[in-house]
């Protein structure tokens, strides 16, 4: 009684309108996540809400509403209908407008040229009036996005706003306010393609501010104490000056483009004068020009005063021109706790004499950059330019951990002659904890020594190889055979030889060539395993299926282990995986192998062959996923105490004549007493209910916790209906239901007789969610909604 | 009694939660607390408004966040993305807008956004009575009204 009514409140709570009735900041928060055209459809929702929209103080009138407005629309007739839309908008607003995004449609030009005669329609005069509204409405984050060629000239009332705290704006002539004591709160400015009059402007409060590709600029006079973060991007003048005094600068970007070339120079601007009037700077990216031009032919040792908290230093744009890698390292030099140093390449790499004899002179660098951790190469070519220099890089650096080589995607044939990576020169990183190295094609190159370069990379704790640069290294170590302490048998040669046939028989002739290089990655594997390897990704080249050395399963401490595409066999004995918690096998042949691992939580079996040779016993393991897989072996996966979530799809079409007698589904899932999600496919439902009789309910004490059901390709059959009605039966938790149909829905007589029989559900179910994927409206879909509506009273 | 490092907090319904201060201090709101307040620090933070239900399902989501900010590696952005997906996909409209109240009222500001988008994402393309249907929202308007407003905003709908 107590429960039916507490049941009852329940569902009338549910039947409440709550969201009305959230705080204001928060519903304002729920429609800054929508497009305004949603935002605004709520207007007529209910008087409330007229109101909370009336009342909205965000406008966002981005591209994509200018879209929504364009669609089925004439041009001209869209220029009307948009600014009276806006209009509306806008005279509908009560109170602060805070935030206003506006992006300026692209008018064609044809109407441009037709409406500068016709001022009435002119959408920049338009502009003019939301702008003025706007300025009067306590606006304090104002963008304006301008796509259209010609600029659009700002009011001078534009900023006039005293709470205006952050300004973007790009394609505009910028006119300055009339009163200088505009910008007062003003912390954040950005300009894009802005073309600038006369002006002095002062910024007391502004933080960043950002120029790029502006234009006029020496016509600006800026005063901004307090700044933090300075960007200044491929403007047509470089003027440094306004920002000599800018104490607090933290981050500053600064490029100019390639191609210009600047008559002004200022003598006084210089890389020592600049660095030293910030002293607070920590994060400084420079273009290669910029370099050159600062430094103007003559770079000293170092700097007289060192930049102190200087962190990360990012140059790009880096042609290897002396005088930019001379100034590069006198910022090393100059920078005691520089930690991450980034360098992109040009295009065209400089590689004259002079730079070779600059890099290759012995103590280049002499001192030590102690504190520098991560070095990035983007763009890397490997000429000997590069190479030289990241050899005096790594020389000079005792504690670097990490270096990341990214080699340029596309390669010219003419550039990939020289491109060969140079591995030995990473040799001397003795604390190098993470590695990866991508190649994006096989390179051509003698020189790679993998197994030296482990070794002396003794502190490894992860390494990313992609296929390409296996293939190299196979090539590489086979052309000279390397001497190992403990080198392994060779384990593929000893295999029976109709085995070995059956390897090559899978493998393409042409990489069946190359199989006589496999067991060097045994080795390296070997190697890897005496390392303390924490987690290991192994994927092969496409057609290649390697057999994966059993030294693999003898790393005591690996975590996580990812494989691709092998063939695998454990050893007879073996004591490995005691830490491994996390295991993904795709695509992989198994022989017959016993595992054991105790401490493993999630398990994902994908596309493999052969998984009833794989006998593994994992007490710990909470998720199971078994995907389109030649066989379905679940007695090795009974008794898992832990289990709580469960993945199995057979793969369609796949006929499973292995019907294990023992298989029932009802020791299944009694021996996984903790299940709380099944994901199921419709022909596993098929060969689970082949094996038995469906018996009308589970057990109580079975499917006790189970919470969500989700079934894939169900195809209406009467024995899948037959499971499902079982399952909802039989678990009282169940509160979310999901059911996606197959291509082919079965509607014969049989089951539509089923499930109009009454009584089919005779107690209610606590389902709250059912979802429905590809709901087609046949016979047996509605009856099943039917069914499923008359039984469940809380579904929502 | 909570140990060096934890922070006890309590439902308005008298459940206590331990949980780690970096799990805790997600919460702005309980951040500002600790710091001004070190007897905080040492004693139970009541949480005014918050059943245990919910409580345990914002330490629940804080967890696995705090974990994700202190070490990118071990939890992928991806991971990270799946389980906000399964956190809101779980939800009913209650919990959710009990989630929603207590987000906000506790600052925990990655929460409140994430919440926030799953209720756009049951609004966005939607016509008004569906929205109605699915919040339980009265419509009080007369048809005079709803005509006004249909005429004044043609291009919302």
């Amino acid at each position: 009684m107590i429960e039916e009514r507490s049941k009852r409140i329940a569902v009338e709570e549910a039947a409440e309108d709550r969201i009305s009735n959230l705080p204001q900041n928060v519903i304002d928060h729920i429609l800054d996540c929508m497009p305004i055209r949603d935002a605004a459809r709520t207007i007529a929702l209910s008087s409330k809400w007229r109101y909370i929209w009336a009342e909205y103080p965000n406008l966002v009138l981005n591209e994509q509403f200018a879209k929504e407005i364009k669609r089925n629309r004439c041009p001209l007739r869209f220029q009307v209908d948009y600014a009276n839309i806006v209009n509306g908008m806008l005279l509908q607003h009560i109170g602060a407008i805070s935030t206003f995004f506006l992006h300026f449609p692209e008018m064609s030009s044809i109407l441009f040229s037709l409406n500068s005669g016709i001022d009435k329609w002119n959408i920049y005069s338009n502009i003019d009036h939301w702008m003025l509204l706007l300025s009067r409405k306590g606006v304090r984050k104002l963008t304006l996005q301008n796509s259209n060629p010609n600029p659009y000239r700002t009011p001078p009332y534009l900023f006039s706003c005293p709470e205006l705290i952050y300004v973007n704006i790009s394609k505009c002539i910028f006119r300055a306010p009339i009163t200088s004591k505009c910008f007062a709160k003003l912390r954040a400015l950005v300009l894009k393609e802005v073309t600038f009059e006369p002006a002095v402007l002062i910024f007391p409060q502004l933080v960043r501010l950002t120029l790029s590709n502006c234009s006029s600029i020496h016509l600006l006079n800026i005063s901004t104490p307090l700044l933090e973060k300075l960007s200044l991007y491929d403007n047509d003048d470089f003027e440094l000056s306004s920002y000599m005094n800018c104490k607090f600068l933290k981050s500053a970007y600064i490029a100019r483009p390639n191609a210009v070339e600047h008559d002004r120079q200022d003598e006084t601007i210089n890389l020592t004068t600049i660095l030293g009037c910030w002293p607070l700077l920590s994060t400084l990216y420079l273009g290669g020009s910029t370099l050159k031009f600062l430094t103007a032919g003559t770079v000293p040792e170092r700097l007289p005063s060192t930049i102190k908290w200087l962190n990360k230093l990012v140059t790009f744009r880096i042609s290897y021109d002396v005088d930019e890698i001379a100034c590069i390292l006198c910022l090393l030099r100059s920078s005691p706790s520089v930690s991450r140093l980034e360098i992109s390449a040009r295009r065209i790499i400089n590689s004259d004499m002079k730079i070779l004899d600059y890099l290759g002179e012995p103590g280049v660098m002499e001192q030590c950059t102690d504190r520098l951790k991560t070095v990035k190469m983007k763009y890397y070519k490997g000429t000997i330019a590069e190479l030289l220099f990241v050899k005096v890089l790594l020389a000079s650096s005792p504690s670097l951990e990490r270096i990341c080589v990214e080699v340029k995607k596309k390669l010219a044939p003419s550039e990939s002659l020289n491109d060969d990576l140079e591995l030995s020169y990473y040799l001397n990183c003795t604390h190098l904890r993470v590695a990866s190295i991508w190649l994006s094609k096989v390179a051509e190159t003698k020189r790679i020594n993998f197994m030296k370069l482990l070794r002396s990379w003794s502190q490894i704790l992860a390494l990313f190889l992609d296929g390409y640069f296996l293939q190299v290294v196979m090539a590489a170590t086979s052309s000279k055979r390397i001497a190992m302490e403990g080198c392994a048998p060779d384990r593929i040669l000893s295999l029976p030889s109709n085995v070995i046939d059956r390897i090559l028989a899978c493998i393409p002739i042409r990489d069946a060539a190359r199989t006589k290089y496999l067991k060097d990655i045994d080795q390296q594997m070997l190697f890897l395993s005496r390392q303390g390897l924490r987690e290991l990704t192994l994927e092969f080249p496409k057609p290649i299926y390697c057999r994966i050395h059993s030294c693999i399963f003898s790393c005591p401490r690996v975590t996580k282990l990812n494989i691709f595409k092998c063939i695998s066999k454990a050893p007879t004995t073996y004591e490995g995986f005691r830490m491994l918690t996390d295991l993904y096998l795709e695509q992989i042949t198994f022989e017959l192998s016993v595992l054991s691992i105790p401490k493993l939580v999630t398990l994902s079996i994908i596309r493999c062959q052969g998984t009833h040779h794989f006998i593994i016993s994992a007490p710990k393991l909470t998720t199971l996923s078994l995907f389109d897989n030649d066989d379905l072996e679940l007695s090795y996966y009974m008794n898992l105490n832990n289990l709580q979530f469960v993945y199995i799809m057979l793969s369609n079409g796949v006929e499973h004549h292995r019907q294990d007698e023992r298989f029932n589904f009802m020791k299944l899932f009694k021996s996984w007493p903790q299940i709380r999600l099944l994901y199921l496919d419709g022909v596993f439902l098929k060969y689970a209910a082949a094996g038995c009789t469906i018996p009308e309910r589970l057990p109580t004490a079975m499917l006790r916790f189970l919470t969500y059901v989700g079934i894939f390709s169900f195809t209406y059959d009467l024995d899948q209906m037959a499971f499902i009605l079982c399952l909802l039966r039989s678990s009282n938790e169940l509160c979310q239901l999901v059911i996606s149909v197959d291509v082919i829905i079965h509607t014969d007589m049989e089951v539509v007789k089923y499930l109009e029989e009454p009584g089919l559900l005779k107690q209610s179910i606590g389902l709250k969610t059912v979802i429905m994927k590809g709901f087609r409206g046949s016979i047996a879909e509605l009856l099943f909604v039917k069914l499923l509506l008359a039984n469940s009273p809380s579904l929502s | 009694m909570a140990s060096k490092g934890n922070l006890t907090l309590k439902s308005c319904n008298g459940k206590e939660f331990i949980v780690e201060e970096k799990v805790a201090v997600m919460s702005t709101t309980i951040k500002n607390m600790v710091d001004v307040d070190d007897s905080f620090a040492q004693g139970v933070i009541p949480i005014i408004g918050v059943d245990g239900k919910i409580l345990a399902k914002l330490i629940e989501y804080c967890k696995e966040h705090a974990e994700a900010d202190e070490d990118e590696e071990v939890k992928s952005e991806e991971y990270l993305k799946k389980f906000d997906e399964k956190f809101v996909d779980e939800l009913n409209l209650n919990d959710l807008y009990d989630l929603l109240k207590a987000s906000n009222y506790l600052e925990i500001t990655k929460l409140l956004n994430l919440l926030c988008q799953k209720v756009a994402s049951m609004i966005k393309g939607k016509k008004p009575e569906e929205i109605r249907r699915i919040f339980n929202i009265k419509n009080d308007f007369t048809p005079e009204e709803e005509e006004e407003i249909n005429r004044q905003n043609p291009w919302a709908f």
